[in-house]
């Protein structure tokens, strides 16, 4: 099995933006869940990261929170896209789209690494 | 750019709402951390090993709780006040040295707020006017291709009905001369400019010439000079009633009447040579003898003319001939 991939500065804020769009409001808990459920386990999460990136995004207006209950009836607060963060997610998908594309073209293009 | 602003705005409230937000979001890890732990349990785990495993996997609280502050707010400030408070709590600790600081910040600034003070009044604020706090010039705004800016110059009527208006005690109009042309002694001479001024503006402004009178309404073309022209041009010499270039026969014209000696012939001014002083002249340099050929060039003596006014007393006058070529300056 290979090893687990870190996750690369500034790819959190994105995956937690498409978490949020595919699936409304969701507590820190829910969001990291879903982000190691969707990546099968592939990347190493300490899911107090979550937090630290949710700053940003509310910062920038990408997000809302509100406070609710959660399914162990603690306090939790909840965490929406807003519709700036949906379009930031549109703009954010295709760069990180076409970054891919052309770092799969160019380590294609040279001989395998010996 | 809204985005920066809203980011700030968010970060200032953080600062101020500091500790509430960290409440909030020990909360929410806490909560965060029973839903892990839950999910161990269910997993098979004991409650402690689930305890110890949601720890592992949510991360130090305290690293994040710090990480949290710096995404937030401002970290700078709170240090800052992290500093401050340190300083308070020194300076409380060692109140005789603490004393010392503050007198001698204290003594340091007051005598630096009363330097400026005078230096203000004394360099910066007064001109040379006996109330230049009564001062103040006329303006008016003016569009001009579309560009507003003062006015300064007016015609005369706008400077006569300001004249008669209460509000104001004297009116004095002035105005620069455009590319001035000045003869000093016959010689075209550059000067960094001329002002024509009204003839009251001495007497209104209140200003005394330190040579010399001002001049008065009554008089007709007579100039002041300033200190620094007096020093550069005339080298802080005579400058009142300088020589005064004359044509063949100017006192018999004139009606000057002659005291001693002759005055200017064909002759002389055809040399070159000579001068003819007035009655004040001797009394000013020559006033016990006979100024007249002593080697001086002084050829005769006329008596005073008064030029400026009836009530004036004349000064000393040089008179010598009027030529092309520069002529020699008075004695």
């Amino acid at each position: 099995m290979p090893s687990k991939l870190d996750i690369l500065q500034g790819t959190l804020d994105l995956m937690v933006l498409r978490t949020l769009a595919t699936l409304g409001s969701l507590h820190g808990y829910g969001i990291a869940r879903r982000i190691e459920q969707v990546s099968g386990d592939q990347v190493i999460l300490n899911q107090g990261t979550i937090y630290t990136s949710l700053v940003p995004l509310q910062q920038r207006g990408w997000i809302r929170s509100k406070w609710g209950t959660s399914e162990n009836n603690r306090r939790a607060r909840y965490y929406a896209i807003t519709r700036a963060g949906e379009r930031q997610l549109v703009t954010q998908t295709e760069t990180w789209e076409r970054l891919a594309a052309v770092m799969g073209r160019v380590l294609a293009s040279g001989e395998p690494p010996r | 750019m809204t985005g920066r602003l809203r980011t700030l705005q968010s970060r200032l409230q953080a600062v101020l709402v500091g500790r509430r937000l960290d409440r909030e979001l020990d909360e929410e890890l806490a909560t965060h951390l029973q839903l892990l732990v839950d999910e161990g349990i269910r997993n098979g785990l004991s409650p402690a090993a689930a305890r110890h495993a949601a720890v592992r996997k949510l991360g130090h609280p305290d690293r994040i709780v710090e990480r949290h502050r710096q995404q937030r707010g401002m970290p700078f400030v709170d240090i800052l006040v992290q500093d401050v408070r340190h300083a308070i709590r020194t300076l409380w600790k060692s109140p005789g040295f603490t004393a010392v600081v503050t007198v001698s910040l204290a003594l340091g600034i007051g005598a630096n707020t009363a330097l400026f003070s005078l230096v203000d009044d004394l360099l910066l604020r007064s001109l040379p006017v006996p109330a230049p706090d009564r001062l103040f010039e006329v303006q008016q705004s003016a569009e001009f291709m579309g560009i507003r800016k003062p006015m300064r110059v007016f015609p005369e009527a706008v400077f006569d009905s300001v004249r008669t208006s209460d509000a104001v005690t004297a009116v004095v109009g002035f105005s620069r001369i455009d590319r001035p042309l000045v003869a000093i002694d016959g010689v075209p001479d550059p000067v960094s400019g001329v002002d024509r001024v009204s003839g009251n503006f001495f007497r209104d402004l209140g200003l005394q010439p330190a040579l010399g009178r001002a001049p008065q309404s009554s008089d007709d073309t007579v100039a002041v000079i300033s200190h620094r022209l007096w020093q550069s041009r005339f080298n802080r010499g005579e400058v009142l009633g300088r020589a005064h270039d004359v044509g063949p026969a100017f006192f018999e014209t004139m009606g000057v009447a002659l005291v001693r000696g002759r005055t200017l012939t064909a002759a002389d001014f055809a040399k070159a040579t000579g001068f003819v002083v007035n009655e004040a002249w001797v009394r000013r340099y020559s006033p016990n003898d006979d100024p007249v050929d002593r080697g001086l060039g002084i050829l005769g003596v006329v008596r005073d003319v008064k030029l400026a006014g009836v009530r004036v007393e004349a000064g000393p006058m040089t008179y010598t001939r009027c030529s092309p070529s520069p002529t020699e300056s008075a004695p």
